[in-house]
């Protein structure tokens, strides 16, 4: 039996190096992820552990947990309801209000799932996120729900969808998680792309053939941001007001998809290619629940100007 | 005319699922075969998204031949008024551009719905 010992995982980078660990254990049987002298566990990225760990299973490896021995880690990975599923233990009747479970929706047979899901992170969010305006929480909420029916639409990954996410009082922010492991972006896009290019051929284009060209990871990505694409002709992932309120310094995202990189952090964005593909697709969304600043759209402070 | 209430419809006051968006579709779709106007009610519905709307409304454009017939054909009541523009403005214009060419089209709506 081999063992992977887990240091730290408070980045979102230190979550793929452990999901490729996990899932690159082709030949073995059983395997050990040991969590007893974790030091730092971000439990939003236990949604990207989570999937690792389920893509070997259904592998027909044997997964054996050694839990935290830190009381603080071991609650808060017990309380996102991590350690239960994969532990065998019964799972707890408490609900948390601090925690988006550890939840996995399957691509199919899931309406019972996708339901109690969306009623809970409703329930969560709602609680939680209350420095915007009720109209501009309801349109995030949406785009936040858009990007859960993503998944399921776009990803054609039997495994589907994996969120897990936390309140965090002190610091202010509602954090969650959002992967698959299916189809990237860079993919999905390319793909709507090839065949708009070919549908718009001319004549002489169709006899004598046009070169076609391919978005990187990163163009990808940024191409599907914005709200007037789309690869089905419903709207991309349509995040430009979530993007507005991370310009905003109302939170901050990171997407990863393939080898491509994509952040906007303190109001600031980046992107770059990865050294390694993700074989898949990973949203992480951190809003600012600070209640000294509230935010509004624009046009309910024109409305409020002009009365 | 046929009047739907889509909570009552997909029992649920979340309208986010495309499976619940094709569960609309097909009852909207009954109704029309039947020669019926649909008057849809959104009273209830606390998030609505644009794929719900895309797989209950927008896949009726991927069906039928005659659209000045089926835009007329389905009126919406109770819907908030950001869901009314995402709808308007967003997901039927969307449609139409993305099925404009659709070999799928070949029904026609009856001119004589009630």
């Amino acid at each position: 039996m081999s063992k992977i010992v887990v240091d730290e995982v408070d980045t979102i980078h230190k979550a793929i190096e452990l999901f490729q660990k996990i899932t690159v254990r082709i030949m073995d049987d059983e395997l050990k992820i040991d969590f007893e002298n974790t030091k730092n566990m971000r439990n939003h990225y236990l949604a990207i552990i989570g999937m690792g760990i389920e893509v070997i299973i259904n592998r027909g490896v044997i997964v054996e947990i050694l839990p935290p021995k830190n009381k603080t880690i071991l609650n808060s990975m017990n309380r996102i309801g991590f350690l239960a599923k994969f532990m065998c233990q019964p799972e707890s009747n408490k609900s948390y209000k601090s925690m988006i479970n550890y939840t996995n929706i399957p691509l199919t047979n899931n309406d019972l799932a996708q339901q109690e899901f969306s009623v809970h992170f409703l329930e969560r969010f709602s609680d939680k996120v209350v420095n915007l305006s009720p109209r501009l929480k309801k349109l995030i909420l949406k785009k936040i729900f858009e990007l859960f029916s993503n998944v399921f639409r776009h990803s054609e990954s039997e495994l589907g969808l994996f969120c897990a996410g936390q309140f965090y009082a002190q610091r202010k922010r509602f954090i969650f998680t959002i992967v698959d492991n299916g189809v990237t972006i860079k993919k999905n896009v390319n793909k709507f792309l090839t065949k708009e290019s070919i549908k718009k051929r001319n004549t002489i284009e169709k006899i004598i053939g046009t070169k076609i060209a391919y978005l990187n990871s990163v163009e990808a990505i940024k191409w599907a941001l914005e709200d007037k694409n789309s690869s089905t002709g419903a709207g991309g992932l349509g995040l430009s007001l979530l993007m507005d309120l991370f310009k905003l310094r109302g939170g901050n995202i990171e997407i990863i998809s393939n080898d491509g990189y994509y952040s906007v952090k303190d109001g600031v964005e980046d992107s770059y290619l990865l050294p390694k593909m993700f074989e898949g697709t990973i949203i992480n969304i951190e809003l600012n629940t600070n209640t000294d600043v509230q935010y509004v759209l624009k046009e309910e402070l024109d409305e409020k100007n002009q009365c | 005319m046929k009047k739907i209430n889509v909570s009552e419809a997909i029992k649920k006051s979340l309208a986010v699922s495309t499976d619940d968006g094709k569960v609309l579709f097909k009852l909207i779709d009954e109704a029309l075969q039947n020669k019926e106007k649909v008057e849809l009610s959104f009273e209830g519905i606390d998030v609505l998204i644009s794929h719900f709307l895309n797989e209950s409304i927008g896949s009726l454009y991927n069906k039928y031949k005659n659209w000045d017939i089926l835009d007329q054909a389905i009126v919406i009541i109770e819907m908030d008024p950001d869901d009314v523009i995402l709808f308007n403005e967003r997901v039927l214009p969307t449609a139409k551009i993305h099925f404009e060419n659709s070999k799928e089209r070949t029904y026609v709506l009856s001119e004589d719905l009630k």
